[in-house]
């Protein structure tokens, strides 16, 4: 039915606003922790350019970026490697926190969005009713 | 900025697919039949869809409760949508039914 395609889409918006939450929440939470020795920095959430035509949605990727690392001198830490240094990720914690915001208020526009269509279509379904 | 239509047409497009589906007008209750008993079997769908994920839901297992509420309100809409289509069939037969002959 051509309704669940609008359905589709606003799903998939809430989908990503949530995965963009949670991958910020997350960055928040490991902002102070030491990394492994190979292991990579802050969550980044990405989406390709949707279709050309309504409803064909964007693919979607999470990746680490590997470039967004602090080394810090701290010998006393015991996450430190052989030379003493703690490799930690590179974030913006200001960056992070409007994500959050941004990322919310998108999830209630969807919200809001896909309200107003099932009211429609309810409303739809009142035509020639004798109420 | 232009906006593009919702894919301008396919209403009437697919409005004109299903008369030309159903035929001749001499099968036209029958065709009339199946599209109910169709329509039916979707709706069936839809609501065991929203029920197979209210109970995932309850069982603990990782849906998103967008994803949930989302199949719940699709079949929400579908079945006022067939009790709708219910009640103009009961109203259109009950004013035959009163007609003096």
């Amino acid at each position: 039915m051509e309704l669940d395609k609008i359905f589709a889409a606003n799903r998939f918006g809430m989908a990503f606003e949530r995965m963009r939450l949670e991958a910020a929440a997350n960055n928040v939470a490991t902002a102070n922790q030491p990394l492994g020795p190979d292991g990579g920095g802050p969550l980044r959430v990405s989406a390709s350019a949707g279709g050309s035509r309504f409803a064909e949605l964007a693919r979607v990727s999470v990746q680490r970026d590997a470039d967004a690392v602090r080394v810090v001198h701290d010998p006393g830490n015991p996450a430190a490697d052989a030379a003493g240094d703690v490799r930690l990720p590179r974030l913006e914690l200001a960056d992070e926190m409007s994500t959050l915001v941004s990322a919310g208020r998108a999830y209630e526009a969807n919200v809001k969005a896909l309200g107003a269509l099932r009211d429609m279509m309810l409303r739809a379904l009142e035509i020639g009713g004798n109420k | 900025m232009t906006i593009d239509p919702i894919n301008s047409g396919t209403l009437a497009h697919g409005v004109a697919k299903d008369a030309a589906a159903a035929g001749p007008a001499t099968n036209s209750a029958q065709a009339f039949g199946e599209l109910l008993h169709g329509s039916l079997a979707e709706l069936g769908d839809r609501l065991n869809a929203a029920d197979g994920a209210l109970q995932a839901y309850a069982a603990g297992e990782p849906i998103a409760v967008h994803d949930l509420v989302i199949a719940m309100e699709q079949a929400r809409v579908s079945l006022q949508f067939a009790v709708e289509v219910r009640n103009k069939a009961v109203e259109a037969y009950q004013e035959l039914m009163r007609m003096q002959v």
